[in-house]
């Protein structure tokens, strides 16, 4: 990112779900859960809630505490899920049906199993129309979604939210038994000029070189939306630059870094 | 927004290449068979004919049909893309895909692999063959693009998206050009999970007929290398995205989301709906897909402009539909014809469009591509002549 595109914005909410923390007020005040509890994604009628994957619930309940922070709407703000994985906990239960003709796939399950999920599960729940994407790019999920969402600003966008999360890969297909748990990171960003900026603080993404990424919590360290947690650092600690990972896996230097621009919009 | 389509390639049930491609669409030929993969239900799929050389050693990891695939649409434009690299520089290149399947038939082997020997196969790896990035890793390896991208994963509209993607990021300034597109290869989750949504049709897919009973599913994709400008014969003139807000795998019925992705499109190139010479509908061959598609294009387009699902040729692309139907477009505006919509007749009084039963031939200027997924999300892409 040049100089002359580095985008501008403000942080109008953010919200966390983790296996050990319940909201990224709780994150920030390290205050963990004293047992670990279904994401609760109020904002999901209970009746779809009840056939969500644990990923989609998380995405929710972190997207639903950044929305009620930011005071908008939901039915006109574009959303842009990122996640690595996706629904990959849905995977072992289709691939035994296929594999057993004993066993029939779940239309249910089939059709939650889509990397789309979350997104579609948030338009429907909250009515929204408009905009709404599902990403993936491994360990560069996180800035390439918030890339996505600032062209989406620049084009036009007052306000979009991001939310990124992801799960753990499956034993049965090797994952790691004791590996990362569930985390769920949500944003709201507004444009600079928007009206809800206003004497805002401003942050400024960029593209930078740097060797030293954000020290993820232990817990985390192998979830591929790490980097994420940085960004409630920023949004709501005491946090000055959130490094949400690298542009791509070939050049791990290059990464996308927010930064406090040190004023309000006006 | 405006983006040049400065090369393109395609592959599908059709065969390999816009040539061949071309040629079945023009004489009316479908690239539908029995499905290689044994399945405990009858239906046809449209799969890629012929085997793909394997990744260079430094990829073997990464070497899957899926990324075979995109190697092979890749080595047909690489000239032009190593063009742009090398004209703009490598981190203003941008490298969008959509892809619903990613690596799952790897998945599919391994899982079988393990219910007969209680261990995972050698080399199979979840992160390097399944997971979306993949195929961002393989085609980023295969061109030496460094600048920002992403695997677009929204099912059936993923590869339509990736256009906005692009054009949006260059827009803001990010990139100079992109490669952009969307690949998915058969597997038998995928035909079980339609399977068990009664969404599959035993017989060839007959999208807008009344006796349409549902989808073929088919396997290939496109690859793009678009930029700003005005060179290249074909143009993304507009992209519309939307949502339904109604059903996970059912769309609106009076079909709002599609209207409004259709809409947008349009709005966003300036093009009134009364110039759109054909639309390439996303057209799935279901009953409710049709019906609610259908009453979306009358109500914006009204009841005379040419309709043609070419999925009647390829079957459904899935996360790779978007892509192929949009190089399907880019074909018809540069060669000039409509392609016949196969087995549309006798056509549903629920589908109360113009569709194309015979090919029409003549010049097309403005050419709308609907792709519509679960999670109702929607994209419509409008492509025309410079």
């Amino acid at each position: 990112m040049t100089a002359s595109t580095r985008a501008r914005f403000a942080i109008l909410g953010v919200g966390l779900w983790t296996d050990r923390f319940a909201t990224a007020a709780d994150y920030i005040a390290g205050s963990p859960v004293e047992e670990p509890k279904r994401p609760g994604a109020g904002l999901v009628p209970s009746r779809q809630r009840r056939r969500c994957s644990v990923l989609t619930r998380a995405i929710a309940t972190a997207f639903g505490e950044a929305l009620e922070a930011s005071g908008l709407a939901a039915d006109e703000l574009p959303v842009v899920c990122g996640s690595a994985w996706g629904e990959c906990d849905t995977l072992p239960v289709l691939l035994e049906s296929v594999f057993d003709d004993d066993i029939p796939t779940s239309p249910m399950r089939f059709a939650a199993s889509v990397h789309n999920t979350a997104s579609g599960t948030l338009s429907i729940a909250t009515g929204a129309r408009c905009f709404a994407t599902s990403i993936a790019a491994g360990e560069a999920t996180t800035s390439a979604s918030l890339l996505e969402a600032v062209s989406l600003l620049a084009a036009g966008h007052a306000y979009v939210a991001v939310v990124v999360g992801d799960s753990r890969i499956p034993d049965v297909l090797g994952g790691e038994v004791e590996g990362h748990g569930t985390l769920a990171v949500g944003i709201i960003l507004a444009r600079s000029d928007a009206p809800l900026a206003v004497d805002m603080p401003l942050f400024e993404a960029q593209i930078a070189n740097t060797s030293s990424p954000y020290p993820a919590a232990a817990a985390h360290v192998d979830n591929p939306c790490r980097h994420a947690l940085s960004l409630v650092d920023l949004g709501l600690g005491d946090g000055a630059t959130a490094d949400l990972g690298p542009l791509h896996p070939r050049a791990p230097d290059q990464r996308v870094t927010v930064a406090r621009t040190g004023g309000p919009s006006s | 927004m405006r983006l040049s389509i400065s090369a393109y390639q395609m592959c599908s049930g059709l065969g390999f290449g816009r040539a061949a491609t071309r040629d079945a669409l023009r004489a009316g030929h479908h690239g539908l068979t029995d499905p290689a993969i044994e399945l405990p239900f009858a239906t046809f799929t449209g799969a890629v004919a012929g085997s793909f050389p394997s990744l260079p050693t430094a990829l073997s990891e990464r070497d899957t049909r899926l990324t075979r695939l995109a190697a092979a649409l890749l080595d047909s434009i690489d000239s032009p893309v190593a063009n742009a690299v090398a004209r703009f520089g490598a981190d203003r290149i941008g490298l969008f895909v959509g892809t619903s399947t990613a690596g799952i038939a790897a998945s599919e082997r391994a899982y079988g692999y393990r219910l007969q020997h209680d261990a995972l196969p050698d080399g199979y790896d979840f992160v390097r063959q399944h997971a979306y990035h993949g195929l961002l890793d393989v085609l980023r390896a295969l061109t030496g693009i460094q600048g920002p991208g992403h695997v677009i994963s929204t099912a059936c509209s993923s590869s339509g998206k990736v256009f906005a993607s692009a054009a949006r990021m260059i827009a803001a300034g990010f990139i100079d050009a992109a490669v952009v597109g969307g690949i998915d290869t058969m597997c038998a989750t995928t035909l079980h999970g339609f399977h068990s949504l009664g969404a599959l049709d035993d017989k060839l897919t007959a999208p807008f007929s009344a006796d349409r009973s549902g989808i073929n599913i088919g396997e290939g994709g496109a690859l793009f290398l678009v930029q700003r400008g005005d060179d290249g014969p074909v143009h993304v003139l507009g992209v519309g995205e939307s949502s339904d807000a109604h059903h996970m795998s059912a769309p609106h019925p009076e079909g709002l989301g599609a209207h409004a992705a259709m809409r947008d499109a349009l709005q966003s190139a300036g093009v009134d709906p009364s110039s759109v010479s054909h639309v390439n509908a996303h057209g799935t061959g279901t009953k409710l897909n049709d019906a609610a598609e259908s009453l979306a294009i009358q109500r914006l387009l009204g009841a005379h402009t040419p309709v043609v699902s070419t999925k009647s040729y390829t079957g459904h692309l899935l996360g790779a539909a978007g892509a192929i139907e949009a190089a399907i477009a880019a074909l018809t505006v540069e060669t000039g014809f409509v392609p016949a919509s196969l087995r549309a007749d006798p056509q549903a009084d629920d589908c109360p469009v113009a569709v194309a039963h015979t090919r029409i031939d003549a010049p097309q200027s403005y050419v709308l591509s609907n792709s519509f997924a679960f999670g109702g999300n929607n994209v419509s892409v409008l492509l025309g002549a410079p």
